[in-house]
């Protein structure tokens, strides 16, 4: 049922509609936020710190609700449907947040299996992916001893490995050397073409050039958005 | 392959394991050698206590998840993520049927004396229990629309105007479902209890397993309707309990002049910031003031209603333990990570740092306790000392286990 779903999702848009969010009482971080990503495309949210990107991250991953408004992907409201929804999502959150005591390869198996994607090839695929992201023979070891890039690059590999439609990636490139980014870069590139719909925040918006089709500028305001575009 | 568990770190395990064994040696003491009746007395004033636990502390067991992007990554089924979260608390559960048989079966005369009806207040205890477990569950797993929607400003303006007009109003808006829910729970549990102890007097046999089964009917039954679409309700509730705990009352805004430092002139100089700094976070974290309250009240009850001297102890014993979790609760990672509390100060300075956050509510327990004496010839002068002195002692301990569990473990580790 779950492949099935995954196919009916690939060619899904994600739309928000009269988005709104606020934290009790205090003013809206997002206010009536109406936008749709699609696929095939790239698209980085960027603005400086606590103008509400991280927000809108949680809210596409299901983590947050918001206030009023809703969020479809294709006829699904990804807030009615969590589950549903994030078969077809790979989350890299901002703060790594692994298990501790698990090697980079036992977590990946461990996702695997448990979204009954493992098969006789997952062994090799695992590895071949965690080549591409550079993480090196310290795959076998727990991921407590691993540093703040090798964290990273686990974490991207947790939301590529189930190969989702869409990805949600807060800061992915944070913590990485440059080959490490460039080997990232590209990996996303082949992920946007293969009908991957891509949302990512990062500081860094002149290196996102190559990967980034939209741009939305934080703090939000849904004027400036259409000239972002 | 690898079931999800909450991980739990040393300085949790070891402090419920502490605390399960002082309550388990306490009960064996004093409970071998009491009459049949009064066992299954203790066994009621214990349902009563545990609803009042469930009632209050069940959001706090369930809520926030720790493993949220974990969870996301995996993506459990519905299915699924129900057994997480029982499996997240079958130690409750487990404690609690433990400290059941030890109260029924735990017997001078031999576990086995009057067994037939010692087996049917534990079974009727323990469907109490199942049932009132299923039904708070119920409830607070099903919460977190009503609650965002008070908390982010879509319902309860006539109450926002209230407090706006007459700036009275101690609890956050957001906390209105949560507190209406802990109400309701804490009554039908009480009433339930009630109502088992009348029928069973009444009909001069044990009738109590009813409450019990129309507790679990309560919970269960509901509950199936809402089983396909429960990760809805989890992700939902969880995202509310989520804001809401990181910051009850304005959402991480104004939090400016809360507690003034000032307001700990009455610790010494040398430990007046870190106390200053731990009080001001688990006021903010933890409305543990409102639980101490509660807890007050409840002894002010047990000595109107007569309950012996057995209960009583007891119950003052579980206090002070509940009490001592001000400093286990200190020494958890979001409160300060151990590395930078290592960096902050000494070890010793830790030590009296936390003994002084949990000394300020011991004004608060003497004049309780002052309270008590004044209107029950029971409580001397000489219990008000003894227990003032216990909980003292209990603090200072307190404050070096955790410590040594949480920096000086720290410092074997990496020095």
């Amino acid at each position: 049922m779950n492949s099935a779903i995954n196919k009916l999702m690939t060619d899904c848009n994600l739309k928000l509609i009269e988005v709104s969010k606020r934290y009790q009482m205090g003013p809206y971080v997002i206010s009536d936020f109406s936008y749709e990503f699609e696929t095939r495309s790239a698209t980085a949210l960027i603005g400086p710190n606590g103008s509400g990107k991280t927000t809108l991250m949680r809210i596409l991953s299901t983590a947050a609700y918001p206030t009023s408004g809703k969020i479809m992907f294709g006829s699904l409201n990804i807030h009615e449907h969590p589950h549903q929804f994030l078969v077809s999502v790979g989350v890299v959150p901002d703060e790594p947040d692994l298990p501790q005591y698990l090697t980079a390869i036992e977590l990946l198996e461990w996702i695997l299996r448990s979204r009954n994607k493992w098969n006789g090839q997952s062994g090799d695929d695992i590895n071949n992916l965690l080549d591409v992201l550079m993480l090196d023979e310290r795959r076998n070891n727990v991921i407590g001893t691993y540093s703040s890039g090798m964290l990273k690059k686990t974490q991207i590999a947790v939301a590529l490995i189930t190969e989702p439609a869409v990805l949600l990636m807060d800061e992915p490139f944070r913590g990485l050397d440059e080959d490490s980014r460039t080997a990232t870069m590209d990996l996303l590139i082949r992920f946007k073409k293969n009908n991957g719909l891509l949302i990512l925040s990062s500081h860094m918006k002149t290196s996102l050039e190559p990967l980034c089709d939209n741009y939305i500028t934080f703090p939000l305001n849904q004027n400036e958005l259409t000239a972002n575009n | 392959m690898y079931p999800l568990r909450k991980t739990k770190s040393a300085t949790t395990t070891a402090s419920s394991f502490f605390s399960f064994i002082i309550v388990i040696i306490y009960i064996t003491t004093l409970i071998h050698n009491i009459s049949l009746q009064d066992r299954f007395i203790i066994l009621r004033y214990w349902e009563l206590i545990l609803t009042g636990f469930f009632a209050v502390i069940h959001p706090y067991l369930l809520f926030p998840e720790e493993n949220m992007s974990l969870l996301q990554a995996l993506n459990p089924s519905p299915n699924e993520l129900i057994r997480y979260q029982l499996r997240n608390q079958r130690y409750t559960i487990l404690g609690i049927t433990v400290i059941f048989l030890i109260i029924s079966f735990w017997d001078l005369h031999g576990w086995q004396h009057s067994i037939l009806l010692k087996v049917q207040y534990f079974l009727s205890s323990l469907l109490f229990i199942v049932g009132l477990f299923s039904y708070s569950y119920r409830k607070y797993i099903s919460i977190g629309n009503e609650s965002q929607a008070y908390q982010e400003g879509i319902k309860g303006e006539r109450i926002r105007k209230f407090r706006d007009e007459t700036g009275q109003m101690a609890v956050p808006i957001g906390a209105i479902p949560t507190m209406q829910t802990t109400i309701v729970i804490g009554i039908v549990g009480m009433l339930a209890v009630v109502f088992g102890a009348y029928l069973s007097n009444r009909l001069q046999m044990n009738m109590e397993w009813i409450p019990g089964f129309l507790l679990l009917a309560a919970g269960i039954l509901p509950f199936s309707k809402i089983r396909k679409v429960f990760d809805h309700f989890f992700y939902q509730t969880n995202a509310f309990y989520k804001e809401y705990f990181t910051s009850p009352f304005s959402g991480g805004l104004q939090h400016a002049n809360d507690y003034p430092y000032e307001s700990v002139y009455w610790v010494p100089v040398k430990w007046r910031a870190s106390t200053w700094s731990g009080i001001v976070q688990l006021d903010r974290a933890y409305p543990l003031g409102r639980f101490i309250l509660l807890g007050h009240l409840f002894l002010w009850i047990l000595f109107y209603h007569g309950s012996s001297q057995l209960i009583i102890n007891g119950y003052l014993l579980l206090f002070i333990i509940f009490h001592n979790i001000n400093i286990y609760l200190l020494t958890t990672s979001v409160m300060g990570k151990q590395s930078w509390n290592y960096r902050l100060q000494s070890i010793s300075n830790w030590i009296w740092s936390r003994f002084f956050i949990q000394i300020r509510w011991f004004l608060p327990l003497i004049l309780s306790l002052t309270v008590v004496m004044i209107f029950s010839s029971r409580f001397t002068i000489y219990s008000l000392l003894s227990w003032s002195a216990i909980y003292i002692l209990s603090s200072l301990i307190s404050s070096i286990f955790f410590t040594y569990l949480y920096e000086f473990r720290y410092q074997q580790t990496y020095d």
